[in-house]
Protein backbone atom coordinates (compact mmCIF):
# COMPACT_ATOMS: atom_id res chain seq x y z
CA UNK A 1 0.00 0.00 0.00
CA UNK A 2 1.40 3.35 -1.07
CA UNK A 3 0.07 6.23 1.65
CA UNK A 4 0.70 9.91 0.15
CA UNK A 5 -0.14 12.82 2.69
CA UNK A 6 1.39 15.77 2.33
CA UNK A 7 1.55 18.31 4.66
CA UNK A 8 2.03 22.25 4.52
CA UNK A 9 -0.76 24.23 5.47
CA UNK A 10 -3.67 23.75 8.08
CA UNK A 11 -6.14 21.67 6.26
CA UNK A 12 -2.98 19.32 5.76
CA UNK A 13 -2.40 19.07 9.53
CA UNK A 14 -5.86 17.54 9.73
CA UNK A 15 -5.71 15.05 6.55
CA UNK A 16 -1.81 14.20 7.59
CA UNK A 17 -3.19 13.29 11.26
CA UNK A 18 -6.22 11.01 9.33
CA UNK A 19 -4.00 9.16 7.03
CA UNK A 20 -1.54 8.24 9.92
CA UNK A 21 -4.68 7.11 11.85
CA UNK A 22 -6.18 5.20 8.68
CA UNK A 23 -2.62 3.48 8.41
CA UNK A 24 -2.33 2.82 12.31
CA UNK A 25 -5.88 1.48 12.61
CA UNK A 26 -5.14 -0.82 9.25
CA UNK A 27 -1.81 -2.27 10.96
CA UNK A 28 -0.48 -3.56 7.97
CA UNK A 29 2.95 -2.61 6.18
CA UNK A 30 3.07 0.16 3.95
CA UNK A 31 5.09 2.79 2.28
CA UNK A 32 4.90 6.13 2.76
CA UNK A 33 5.66 9.34 0.63
CA UNK A 34 4.51 11.88 3.75
CA UNK A 35 5.20 15.27 3.33
CA UNK A 36 8.31 16.47 1.64
CA UNK A 37 8.27 12.61 0.22
CA UNK A 38 4.67 13.44 -1.30
CA UNK A 39 5.72 14.14 -4.67
CA UNK A 40 5.14 13.71 -8.03
CA UNK A 41 8.50 11.82 -9.20
CA UNK A 42 8.07 9.52 -5.98
CA UNK A 43 4.43 8.56 -6.57
CA UNK A 44 5.89 7.75 -10.28
CA UNK A 45 8.77 5.37 -8.98
CA UNK A 46 6.99 3.85 -6.10
CA UNK A 47 3.46 3.31 -7.17
CA UNK A 48 4.32 -0.07 -9.54
CA UNK A 49 5.17 -1.64 -6.55
CA UNK A 50 1.63 -1.33 -4.72
CA UNK A 51 -2.18 -2.65 -5.44
CA UNK A 52 -3.27 -0.08 -3.08
CA UNK A 53 -2.96 4.23 -3.31
CA UNK A 54 -4.40 5.86 -0.56
CA UNK A 55 -4.24 9.93 -0.99
CA UNK A 56 -5.25 12.18 1.76
CA UNK A 57 -4.97 15.97 1.16
CA UNK A 58 -5.84 18.46 -0.82
CA UNK A 59 -7.60 17.61 -4.55
CA UNK A 60 -9.15 19.23 -7.59
CA UNK A 61 -11.19 18.59 -10.25
CA UNK A 62 -7.73 17.96 -12.17
CA UNK A 63 -5.95 16.00 -9.76
CA UNK A 64 -4.47 15.81 -6.29
CA UNK A 65 -1.99 17.89 -5.04
CA UNK A 66 1.68 17.78 -3.76
CA UNK A 67 3.58 18.83 -1.24
CA UNK A 68 3.61 22.23 -1.60
CA UNK A 69 0.15 22.77 -3.07
CA UNK A 70 1.59 23.76 -5.93
CA UNK A 71 1.89 20.85 -8.40
CA UNK A 72 -0.18 17.64 -8.51
CA UNK A 73 1.14 14.36 -7.72
CA UNK A 74 -1.20 12.53 -9.87
CA UNK A 75 -3.67 14.12 -12.58
CA UNK A 76 -4.66 13.28 -15.95
CA UNK A 77 -1.36 12.84 -17.49
CA UNK A 78 -0.01 10.12 -14.99
CA UNK A 79 -3.27 8.56 -14.02
CA UNK A 80 -2.87 6.02 -16.74
CA UNK A 81 -0.25 4.52 -13.76
CA UNK A 82 -3.40 3.76 -11.37
CA UNK A 83 -4.27 1.02 -14.22
CA UNK A 84 -5.52 -1.82 -12.04
CA UNK A 85 -5.09 -0.55 -8.59
CA UNK A 86 -7.17 0.81 -5.99
CA UNK A 87 -6.98 4.31 -5.45
CA UNK A 88 -9.03 5.67 -1.87
CA UNK A 89 -8.45 9.68 -1.50
CA UNK A 90 -10.00 12.07 0.68
CA UNK A 91 -9.80 15.24 -1.23
CA UNK A 92 -12.02 17.36 -2.47
CA UNK A 93 -13.62 17.05 -5.97
CA UNK A 94 -10.90 14.58 -7.58
CA UNK A 95 -14.23 12.61 -8.21
CA UNK A 96 -15.81 15.02 -10.02
CA UNK A 97 -13.36 14.26 -13.52
CA UNK A 98 -10.20 13.43 -11.69
CA UNK A 99 -11.15 10.47 -10.55
CA UNK A 100 -13.46 9.52 -13.69
CA UNK A 101 -10.57 10.26 -15.93
CA UNK A 102 -8.28 7.30 -13.90
CA UNK A 103 -11.15 5.11 -13.63
CA UNK A 104 -11.47 5.46 -17.71
CA UNK A 105 -7.72 4.81 -17.84
CA UNK A 106 -8.72 1.33 -15.74
CA UNK A 107 -8.31 2.21 -12.15
CA UNK A 108 -9.84 -0.88 -10.68
CA UNK A 109 -11.64 1.47 -7.23
CA UNK A 110 -11.38 4.68 -7.20
CA UNK A 111 -12.67 6.35 -3.79
CA UNK A 112 -13.22 10.19 -4.44
CA UNK A 113 -15.35 12.89 -3.35
CA UNK A 114 -16.78 15.20 -6.38
CA UNK A 115 -17.14 18.27 -4.24
CA UNK A 116 -15.40 20.05 -1.56
CA UNK A 117 -14.56 18.04 1.62
CA UNK A 118 -15.93 19.51 4.72
CA UNK A 119 -16.37 19.39 8.49
CA UNK A 120 -15.88 20.80 12.20
CA UNK A 121 -12.86 20.50 14.46
CA UNK A 122 -15.77 20.24 17.32
CA UNK A 123 -16.75 16.37 15.63
CA UNK A 124 -13.36 15.79 14.03
CA UNK A 125 -13.00 12.25 15.34
CA UNK A 126 -16.83 12.06 13.58
CA UNK A 127 -15.72 12.82 10.60
CA UNK A 128 -12.85 10.91 10.27
CA UNK A 129 -14.08 8.04 11.47
CA UNK A 130 -16.41 8.25 8.30
CA UNK A 131 -13.27 8.97 5.84
CA UNK A 132 -11.75 6.09 6.58
CA UNK A 133 -14.32 3.70 6.94
CA UNK A 134 -14.42 2.37 3.53
CA UNK A 135 -10.27 0.94 3.71
CA UNK A 136 -10.83 -0.31 6.88
CA UNK A 137 -13.88 -2.21 5.90
CA UNK A 138 -11.79 -3.37 3.20
CA UNK A 139 -9.11 -4.76 4.83
CA UNK A 140 -10.92 -6.28 7.44
CA UNK A 141 -13.87 -7.79 5.75
CA UNK A 142 -12.78 -8.21 2.35
CA UNK A 143 -15.94 -6.96 1.29
CA UNK A 144 -16.63 -6.24 -2.60
CA UNK A 145 -16.05 -2.15 -3.33
CA UNK A 146 -19.99 -2.12 -3.91
CA UNK A 147 -21.10 -3.54 -0.52
CA UNK A 148 -18.25 -1.13 1.35
CA UNK A 149 -19.60 1.77 -0.66
CA UNK A 150 -23.39 0.76 0.88
CA UNK A 151 -21.41 0.63 4.29
CA UNK A 152 -19.80 3.63 4.08
CA UNK A 153 -23.26 5.69 3.54
CA UNK A 154 -24.63 3.68 6.24
CA UNK A 155 -21.60 4.81 8.63
CA UNK A 156 -22.77 8.66 7.50
CA UNK A 157 -25.90 8.22 8.01
CA UNK A 158 -25.69 6.65 11.36
CA UNK A 159 -23.02 10.04 12.76
CA UNK A 160 -25.34 12.11 10.98
CA UNK A 161 -28.39 10.87 13.60
CA UNK A 162 -25.67 10.73 16.53
CA UNK A 163 -24.05 13.57 16.35
CA UNK A 164 -26.35 16.47 17.69
CA UNK A 165 -24.80 19.58 16.25
CA UNK A 166 -26.47 20.48 13.28
CA UNK A 167 -23.74 22.35 11.67
CA UNK A 168 -21.93 18.90 11.37
CA UNK A 169 -25.36 17.11 10.37
CA UNK A 170 -25.29 19.43 7.23
CA UNK A 171 -21.80 18.45 6.26
CA UNK A 172 -21.86 14.82 7.69
CA UNK A 173 -24.69 14.66 4.93
CA UNK A 174 -22.82 16.91 2.12
CA UNK A 175 -19.89 14.62 2.64
CA UNK A 176 -21.85 11.41 2.38
CA UNK A 177 -23.38 12.73 -0.79
CA UNK A 178 -20.38 13.93 -2.59
CA UNK A 179 -18.80 10.10 -1.84
CA UNK A 180 -18.53 8.21 -4.77
CA UNK A 181 -16.49 4.75 -5.67
CA UNK A 182 -16.32 3.80 -9.02
CA UNK A 183 -15.71 0.01 -9.98
CA UNK A 184 -16.44 -1.91 -12.68
CA UNK A 185 -20.14 -2.53 -11.87
CA UNK A 186 -20.61 0.80 -10.49
CA UNK A 187 -19.48 3.36 -13.26
CA UNK A 188 -19.57 7.19 -12.89
CA UNK A 189 -23.16 8.49 -13.93
CA UNK A 190 -21.70 11.35 -15.44
CA UNK A 191 -18.99 12.49 -18.20
CA UNK A 192 -17.29 15.44 -19.64
CA UNK A 193 -18.18 14.45 -22.69
CA UNK A 194 -21.66 15.30 -23.90
CA UNK A 195 -22.31 12.23 -26.45
CA UNK A 196 -21.27 10.33 -23.40
CA UNK A 197 -23.76 11.68 -20.89
CA UNK A 198 -26.57 11.47 -23.69
CA UNK A 199 -25.49 7.65 -23.60
CA UNK A 200 -25.65 7.60 -19.99
CA UNK A 201 -29.20 8.52 -20.67
CA UNK A 202 -30.31 6.16 -23.15
CA UNK A 203 -28.65 2.71 -22.09
CA UNK A 204 -27.45 3.49 -18.57
CA UNK A 205 -23.92 4.05 -17.05
CA UNK A 206 -22.86 0.45 -17.44
CA UNK A 207 -23.78 0.30 -21.01
CA UNK A 208 -22.66 3.76 -21.77
CA UNK A 209 -19.42 3.29 -20.78
CA UNK A 210 -18.69 0.48 -22.34
CA UNK A 211 -19.14 2.16 -25.88
CA UNK A 212 -15.83 3.13 -27.13
CA UNK A 213 -15.66 6.08 -29.84
CA UNK A 214 -14.62 3.21 -33.14
CA UNK A 215 -17.76 1.08 -31.72
CA UNK A 216 -19.93 4.01 -32.41
CA UNK A 217 -18.54 4.94 -35.30
CA UNK A 218 -18.97 1.59 -36.58
CA UNK A 219 -22.70 1.75 -36.13
CA UNK A 220 -23.02 5.15 -37.49
CA UNK A 221 -21.36 3.68 -40.38
CA UNK A 222 -23.44 0.39 -40.61
CA UNK A 223 -26.74 2.72 -40.08
CA UNK A 224 -25.89 4.66 -43.11
CA UNK A 225 -25.08 2.10 -45.37
CA UNK A 226 -28.03 0.36 -44.16
CA UNK A 227 -30.27 3.47 -45.02
CA UNK A 228 -28.20 4.06 -48.37
CA UNK A 229 -29.18 -0.50 -49.27
CA UNK A 230 -32.32 -0.13 -48.09
CA UNK A 231 -33.45 2.56 -50.34
CA UNK A 232 -31.94 1.41 -52.84
CA UNK A 233 -34.05 -1.67 -52.60
CA UNK A 234 -37.05 0.03 -52.41
CA UNK A 235 -36.22 2.29 -55.58
CA UNK A 236 -35.79 -1.03 -57.19
CA UNK A 237 -39.09 -2.39 -55.98
CA UNK A 238 -41.08 0.87 -57.05
CA UNK A 239 -39.62 0.67 -60.69
CA UNK A 240 -40.78 -3.07 -61.39
CA UNK A 241 -44.14 -2.37 -59.44
CA UNK A 242 -44.92 0.85 -58.00
CA UNK A 243 -45.70 1.81 -54.49
CA UNK A 244 -47.38 -1.63 -54.62
CA UNK A 245 -44.31 -3.62 -54.98
CA UNK A 246 -42.63 -1.90 -52.18
CA UNK A 247 -45.34 -2.24 -49.65
CA UNK A 248 -46.12 -6.31 -50.34
CA UNK A 249 -44.15 -8.89 -48.62
CA UNK A 250 -40.68 -9.21 -50.13
CA UNK A 251 -37.86 -11.31 -49.22
CA UNK A 252 -35.21 -8.78 -49.09
CA UNK A 253 -37.43 -7.14 -46.03
CA UNK A 254 -36.67 -10.50 -43.88
CA UNK A 255 -33.24 -10.45 -44.81
CA UNK A 256 -32.64 -6.45 -44.06
CA UNK A 257 -34.51 -7.14 -40.26
CA UNK A 258 -32.09 -10.10 -40.10
CA UNK A 259 -28.57 -7.51 -40.22
CA UNK A 260 -30.60 -4.64 -37.90
CA UNK A 261 -31.12 -8.12 -35.37
CA UNK A 262 -27.69 -9.14 -35.88
CA UNK A 263 -26.19 -5.91 -35.61
CA UNK A 264 -27.73 -5.14 -32.71
CA UNK A 265 -27.52 -8.22 -30.74
CA UNK A 266 -23.72 -7.62 -31.65
CA UNK A 267 -23.42 -4.10 -30.20
CA UNK A 268 -25.67 -4.82 -26.82
CA UNK A 269 -24.60 -8.54 -26.23
CA UNK B 1 -37.44 31.47 3.44
CA UNK B 2 -33.74 32.10 2.58
CA UNK B 3 -33.29 35.26 4.66
CA UNK B 4 -34.47 33.31 7.58
CA UNK B 5 -32.27 30.51 7.15
CA UNK B 6 -29.27 32.56 7.08
CA UNK B 7 -30.25 34.66 10.06
CA UNK B 8 -30.04 31.04 11.99
CA UNK B 9 -26.69 30.17 10.52
CA UNK B 10 -25.69 33.64 11.64
CA UNK B 11 -27.11 32.98 15.03
CA UNK B 12 -25.63 29.95 14.93
CA UNK B 13 -22.06 30.82 14.16
CA UNK B 14 -22.11 33.41 16.79
CA UNK B 15 -22.73 31.37 19.21
CA UNK B 16 -19.51 29.12 18.51
CA UNK B 17 -16.80 29.27 20.75
CA UNK B 18 -13.70 30.66 19.98
CA UNK B 19 -12.04 27.45 19.22
CA UNK B 20 -14.60 26.17 16.82
CA UNK B 21 -12.90 26.05 13.71
CA UNK B 22 -15.04 25.13 10.21
CA UNK B 23 -12.38 23.40 7.70
CA UNK B 24 -14.53 23.79 3.97
CA UNK B 25 -12.00 22.52 1.46
CA UNK B 26 -8.51 24.17 1.87
CA UNK B 27 -9.44 27.21 3.65
CA UNK B 28 -10.70 27.19 7.68
CA UNK B 29 -12.73 29.30 8.96
CA UNK B 30 -13.23 30.82 12.87
CA UNK B 31 -16.52 31.79 13.51
CA UNK B 32 -15.74 35.87 12.81
CA UNK B 33 -13.85 34.68 9.29
CA UNK B 34 -17.12 32.20 8.58
CA UNK B 35 -19.48 35.34 9.06
CA UNK B 36 -17.22 37.68 7.31
CA UNK B 37 -16.87 35.31 4.27
CA UNK B 38 -20.50 34.61 4.33
CA UNK B 39 -21.27 38.62 4.52
CA UNK B 40 -19.20 39.34 1.41
CA UNK B 41 -19.85 36.52 -0.67
CA UNK B 42 -23.11 35.59 -1.97
CA UNK B 43 -21.76 32.43 -3.62
CA UNK B 44 -21.00 30.97 -0.62
CA UNK B 45 -23.71 32.32 1.22
CA UNK B 46 -26.24 30.57 -1.05
CA UNK B 47 -24.38 27.05 -1.18
CA UNK B 48 -24.90 27.36 2.52
CA UNK B 49 -28.11 27.96 2.50
CA UNK B 50 -28.88 25.02 0.05
CA UNK B 51 -26.98 22.30 2.17
CA UNK B 52 -29.04 23.50 4.81
CA UNK B 53 -32.19 22.93 2.72
CA UNK B 54 -30.39 19.51 1.25
CA UNK B 55 -30.17 18.31 5.52
CA UNK B 56 -33.46 19.31 6.46
CA UNK B 57 -35.04 17.26 2.94
CA UNK B 58 -32.70 14.03 3.87
CA UNK B 59 -33.16 13.97 7.95
CA UNK B 60 -37.40 14.16 7.16
CA UNK B 61 -36.49 11.66 4.56
CA UNK B 62 -38.16 8.23 5.83
CA UNK B 63 -35.14 5.59 5.60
Amino acid sequence: MLVIAPRFDEATEYSYKWAKKLVEEIGKPYEPLFEDSATRENFEEKVGKHDIVVFYDHGDEEGLLAQGGLTYVIDKKNDHMLKGKIVYTMACLWGSDGGIDAWKKGAKVVWAYRDVFAFTNSEEELFMECANYGLILYDREGKSWEEIYEEAVKKFDEAIERVEDGWSKIWLRHNRDALVCYTENNPPETSKCMFRRFAIKLFGAKRAWKLRRTKVLALIIICVGYGVALHDYAHALWQVGGYREILSLQGGYVGFALIMLGILAYFFS
Amino acid sequence: MSEEIYRVVKEYIKSRNNGWRFIFGGQIFDKHKLLKKMEKDPELRKFIIEQVIKTAVDLLTPK
